[in-house]
């Protein structure tokens, strides 16, 4: 059954559909068909938004990437939440160059998608600085 | 004796008296409006030298946007006895070299609960209807719907093109520090 995208008071229109990366967490403020994403990482090229799998119309939720320094291990939130990143989306930054305060770095593999998460060989700090294909804001 | 501008009756003065023509007081469709946020009734207002028109009644976000009449913000479906009486506004300013006058919805988020659009109807963020001569770009308080174009000629002759056919839904998305964006969907 077909789902009248604007029947709530969240976003309307393909906003509902859309979102940042976020950096660690998630970071917004919600009002009515308004919503103001405060930091995270966007698309260089594009719009700036990810595309998520399905609408989010009873709540906004982020997809965000965390470096965990106890492991050290880096995911993405949704491996292990039904918080949903188009996969098409999260592929694309398989390979892609994570820097991280200190000046360490590493390269993307699948397995940040996985529920362990990408087991990472780098003495780094959050935050994350910078994600190739991103743009931090 | 002035004669105010209005709907149904054209009026035409010289040196030698003055014509009040009121033969289409009461046309069966005079507008021919079709669509939600309509520009219809393109006037050419003699005595005041100016162009009129209306917009015919929609809404963003289920809000009925307003536009100036008389310096005056009105609703766009006002009515009066019951009866449709739809506020005239001016057609102003155009482009001194394109002739051209971009008539825009322009909406706010608003200042107290942060909704878009604002539904506080006596603040500048509330939607409302606006005329320039210039294309306008977002910012972070309004959001810019072109839903016409007019372009003047001499004659005096004016067109229009029509862009937006229909009631909106729409977001404000905004990433950070850059500016907002905002998003529309016709419905």
């Amino acid at each position: 059954m077909g789902v009248v995208i604007g029947d709530t008071t969240y976003v309307a229109t393909w906003g509902a559909l859309r979102f940042p990366l976020g950096n660690g967490g998630e970071d917004k403020t919600v009002d009515d068909h308004n919503i103001v994403w405060n930091s995270g990482f966007k698309t260089t090229e594009g719009n700036g938004f990810f595309r998520c799998d399905a609408l989010q119309l009873s709540a906004i939720y982020q997809p965000y990437v965390v470096f965990d320094t106890a492991g050290p291990t880096f995911y993405l939130s949704n491996a292990t939440t039904a918080i949903v990143l188009d996969q098409r989306e999260a592929d694309k930054l398989v390979g892609e160059t994570v820097s991280l305060t200190g000046a360490a770095s590493f390269t993307i593999t699948s397995d940040y998608l996985t529920l362990s998460g990408q087991s990472v060989s780098t003495s780094g700090t959050d935050p994350i600085l910078s994600i190739g294909l991103l743009t931090a804001f | 004796m002035k004669i105010q501008p209005g709907i149904g009756y054209t009026f035409d003065s010289s040196a030698k008296g003055f014509t009040l023509d009121t033969s289409e007081q009461f046309p069966d469709n005079p507008a021919q409006v079709t669509h939600p946020f309509q520009v219809i009734n393109v006037t050419y207002d003699v005595a005041g030298s100016a162009w009129l028109f209306q917009v015919a009644p929609g809404t963003l976000n289920n809000v009925v946007p307003q536009i100036d009449e008389d310096s005056v913000w009105v609703l766009l479906d006002r009515t009066s006895g019951g009866l449709p009486n739809w506020p005239i506004s001016v057609l102003t300013p155009f482009d001194a070299t394109t002739h051209e006058c971009f008539i825009y919805l322009r909406a706010g988020k608003d200042a107290t609960s942060g909704a878009f659009p604002s539904t506080d109807d006596t603040s500048t963020d509330y939607p409302r209807i606006i005329c320039s001569d210039t294309a306008l770009s977002d910012t972070d308080t309004y959001g810019y719907v072109l839903l016409a174009k007019a372009t003047e000629g001499t004659g005096p002759v004016c067109s229009v093109v029509q862009y937006v056919t229909g009631s909106l839904w729409g977001d404000r998305l905004k990433l950070g520090s850059l500016t907002a964006k905002y998003y529309y969907a016709r419905i």
